[in-house]
């Protein structure tokens, strides 16, 4: 079965800018990967791994330098400007900060609307989806022409998944959903992600700094370092066997809450 | 373990005003640090763990309406001190560190200036003496190239070097405490483990009690000896480490910990917490938790639990402790 | 560079008035007029003499005056520094104005300190300075005789034009110090500062004040061709013998070369002063410097 995304040697170069000499930025190296559907593919990479920059040319946001992506049988380097319209609806992102991904100055309504109304859906029909909608992602629907300041971050997110849902997407990628939100918050989001994904048969690519996260909620792991996908495989396998040594000095974190590794007063003893 | 304690906050309490809101951020607390102790503070976002570490060194915005409470330092009480004698014990005795050394930094002078300012100031250094101390700092917090680093302006380190300047900013007069507001949050795992180890070195080294504040409960794990977990504005549960991973009695407490996402949890749903954390203006009446605590009954919402004593070093403020909560659909 | 002589060159042109004219009398009979305009060269086509006059420019040959006959270049050379002096000692003035009234109304924001400051500093900035020059003439010049009326001999004289200038710009200054102050003091590196246990006035006038000079002293140093400007106006109120009333008599008296010259020497200044400005700039600001 065709895998339903397919990146094959994506690479992404910034050119250097200013008068003087200034060395270009390799931000992706050589990525290749694939993504079958119903997938959760897990994106681990630190700050200046690239992350960012393989969430923005998956989509196009932003043209790569080299290299292809596929969408099913369809390569994305050869979809005309005009034909994006239709396509976008498929593929949604949604990025870490709630804040600025919600135009302040409009009613949630609004915001929810706007891509409905792309899609021709008349008043009725949208009224029917928000409220739909709405109630999935567990905001209540009185609350609906109140403004983003009004809510929590966490309630912001949600209504940024129920944004991106009204289009009915194939796949979703996350850009650190749930990092600027609290502990006992971000376990909710993923859970109505989780479920989210059950009811509407969707692939996700989430891309998190947070192991402990990646190896909850995986299916396929990638590890992004500099640019580069270090390693890449079934969540399982890299969890238990990983190879390349990037990717087990992040395991090994003793500072990750379920880490194996004794707390410190035990290690004093002995050296670090 | 002594019996003479380093820092003792009793019923804290600090209350700013905001477009004519009263805003409770800290709403009666007590804390306890033994000296060469590292105590974590937990919370989440808005419970007040900052204005706490700034009320300690009296730091606090000039919109403060309220400030009361004990402090007591060595059994002097901060919030009696006047100014002067204040401005003695700020980063001579008392040091604090902060998120995001890049802010905390003066961008137009020298890595070496903005620490030795201390070491002249308080110890009477002279620029040569000072300037030597400076490099031993350097060394001690690991910074490459000490000499080097003392004449470099902050925005010329990485962000994890930006940070051991600040320590070494905060130890340069060997201060019995040191409160560190949320050190490794957004730094690097690889540089975070760095601080940690660098922060747990110094504190063995030089029985330097370290209060750690912070919402993250993997750090916590690793490194504290006693941790207190605040919410809304007040403390809802304080133990040693152990005692509180192994047997966790408020609700809140249990909550979190089961929100942790982890390997093991495969397949499973996440506990999670209903609801939002409140603001500090809207705090609900009685118990702050009561609107999202699986355990709740009336008294609940009529009374405010008081922090009590359950066992030895362990307190917690919660009228149904250690209640089996319903388990995991 | 190419484009002010060139401009100069043809603003000149335009103004009605012809220099032969001017120098011959205006009842000189025609044949002396026009033998005249032969002379000065400026029967010639209005773009051969421009050819002429961006050569010479280029060599730095400003051509005489029509009046005086003396060397243009000369000319400005010999009063340009008491312009400059001027200028100097009236940015000078402002800065002194400017920084301790302008820290002094951060600082106790909002208190009757900064209410005095604002209402000065608005009082400041709608006085004209030559107005102001005038006013300062005639109470310390005049009716309480401290200072020389006129002349330019000695740095006493500069006194009251430094100060005239001074308040003025000052005014504006003050309220820009003012508002970076207040930035830089809410900044979190001065908590981290009082946090070390400084005293205030460290805190205040090494950690703030350092940063907030940053943006003041590039719109100073911006306004410092401002400044030129203004030492013109208040050299004719003064009588002081510098590059300002040099050309303002070349203009009455359509000495193109003089006027050409000065305005070009002027501009050439002015841009020079941005540049060095700039390069202050990021010597100050470390950030940039290493780059």
């Amino acid at each position: 079965m065709k895998p339903l995304l397919r990146v094959e040697n994506l690479t992404k170069i910034y050119p250097g800018s200013g008068i003087i000499k200034r060395y270009p930025v390799k931000a992706l190296d050589n990525i290749s990967f694939t993504v079958e559907e119903g997938d959760i593919f897990g994106l681990v990479g630190e700050s200046g791994s690239g992350k960012t920059t393989l969430a923005r040319c998956i989509l196009f946001l932003e043209p790569p330098t080299s290299g292809k992506v596929y969408y099913g049988n369809l390569c994305l380097n050869d979809v005309a400007w005009y034909q994006w319209k239709k396509l976008r609806s498929r593929m949604q992102i949604i990025f870490q900060d709630p804040n600025s991904a919600l135009n302040p100055r409009l009613p949630i309504r609004r915001s929810l609307e706007e891509g409905l109304i792309n899609l021709g859906y008349s008043r009725k029909q949208r009224n029917d989806t928000i409220r739909k909608l709405l109630d999935q992602v567990g905001i209540p629907y009185n609350q609906v022409d109140w403004y983003p300041y009004e809510f929590s971050g966490g309630q912001k997110q949600r209504i940024i998944i129920a944004r991106a849902l009204s289009m009915n997407p194939k796949f979703i990628v996350l850009d650190e959903p749930v990092s600027n939100l609290d502990v006992s918050i971000q376990a909710g989001i993923i859970n109505l992600l989780m479920d989210l994904k059950k009811e509407f048969n969707l692939t996700y690519i989430f891309i998190s700094h947070d192991l402990d996260l990646i190896a909850y909620l995986s299916t396929k792991i990638g590890v992004l370092k500099g640019g580069q996908l270090v390693e890449v495989g079934k969540a399982e396998e890299v969890l238990t066997h990983p190879l390349h040594p990037y990717t087990r000095f992040l395991l090994e974190n003793p500072l990750s809450f379920h880490s194996r590794i004794q707390p410190w007063e035990t290690l004093s003893k002995e050296t670090i | 373990m002594g019996t003479e304690v380093l820092l003792e906050i009793k019923d804290l309490s600090v209350e700013f005003t905001a477009h004519q809101r009263r805003i409770p951020a800290v709403r009666g607390i007590d804390l306890t640090i033994l000296p060469g102790q590292f105590h974590a503070l937990v919370g989440e976002s808005g419970a007040g763990k900052t204005v706490t570490s700034l009320s300690i060194l009296r730091l606090l915005p000039p919109n403060v309406t309220s400030l009361r409470g004990s402090i007591k330092f060595n059994d002097h009480d901060l919030l009696q001190l006047s100014e002067e004698v204040m401005r003695n014990l700020r980063g001579r005795e008392i040091s604090m560190i902060f998120q995001e050394p890049a802010k905390y930094l003066n961008p137009s002078l020298k890595a070496g200036v903005q620490v030795m300012e201390s070491i002249r100031y308080h110890m009477g250094y002279s620029e040569k003496a000072a300037r030597e101390r400076v490099c031993e700092l350097f060394e001690k917090v690991g910074l490459s190239d000490p000499e080097l680093a003392i004449d470099r302006y902050p925005h010329e380190f990485s962000v994890g070097m930006k940070q051991r300047v600040m320590i070494a900013m905060a130890i340069s007069c060997n201060p019995s405490l040191l409160i560190a507001d949320e050190p490794t949050t957004s730094l690097d795992v690889g540089v975070q483990r760095q601080i940690i180890h660098l922060l747990l070195d110094l504190q063995r080294s030089s029985k330097m009690a370290i209060l750690y504040i912070t919402h993250d409960l993997g750090i916590v794990r690793y490194a504290a000896d006693v941790i207190s977990i605040m919410y809304a504005g007040k403390i809802i549960e304080s133990a040693p480490k152990d005692l509180l991973f192994t047997s966790p009695l408020h609700p809140y407490t249990r909550l979190l910990l089961a929100s942790i996402p982890s390997r093991e949890k495969r397949g499973t749903r996440l506990q999670g917490i209903p609801g939002t954390v409140p603001n500090p203006e809207d705090i609900p009446p009685g118990c702050a938790f009561h609107p999202r605590c699986p355990l709740a009954q009336q008294k609940c919402k009529e009374n405010v639990p008081p922090l009590v004593r359950i066992e030895a070093g362990h307190r917690c403020a919660c009228f149904f402790p250690g209640k089996e909560l319903r388990s995991n659909p | 560079m190419l484009l002010i002589p060139t401009v100069v060159f043809f603003v000149l042109r335009i103004i009605p008035g012809d220099p032969a004219l001017v120098v011959a009398g205006f009842d000189a009979p025609s044949e002396v007029v026009e033998n005249l305009r032969v002379k000065l060269g400026t029967h010639r086509p209005p773009l051969v003499q421009y050819e002429e006059w961006i050569l010479s420019v280029a060599q730095l040959e400003f051509g005489t005056s029509l009046i005086s006959n003396e060397p243009v270049l000369k000319l400005i050379l010999d009063r340009f520094p008491l312009t400059l002096s001027l200028a100097v000692a009236g940015m000078l003035c402002a800065l002194l104005i400017a920084i301790p009234l302008g820290v002094m109304s951060a600082v106790r924001r909002w208190t009757l300190w900064d209410y005095w400051g604002m209402v000065f500093s608005q009082i400041g900035i709608s006085m004209p300075s030559f107005w102001l020059g005038i006013i300062l003439l005639l109470l310390f010049a005049v009716k309480y005789p401290l200072f020389p009326l006129f002349g330019g001999d000695s740095p006493w004289h500069l006194v009251l034009p430094s100060v005239a200038l001074g308040i003025n710009r000052g005014a504006v200054l003050l309220r820009l110090v003012r508002t970076a102050m207040i930035e830089e003091l809410g900044k979190e590196y001065i908590i981290a500062a009082r946090s070390k246990g400084l005293p205030e006035l460290v805190v205040r006038y090494r950690h703030a004040l350092r940063n907030a000079l940053l943006p003041v002293l590039t719109i100073a140093g911006i306004q410092f061709g401002y400044m030129l400007g203004g030492a013109i106006i208040l050299e004719q109120v003064f009588s002081l013998p510098g590059l300002g009333r040099l050309i303002l008599s070349a203009v009455f008296q359509r000495d193109f070369p003089v006027i050409q010259g000065g305005t070009l020497f002027i501009a050439a200044v002015f841009s020079l002063v941005n540049f060095l400005v700039d390069l202050l700039y990021s010597l100050v600001n470390p950030r940039i410097r290493v780059g």
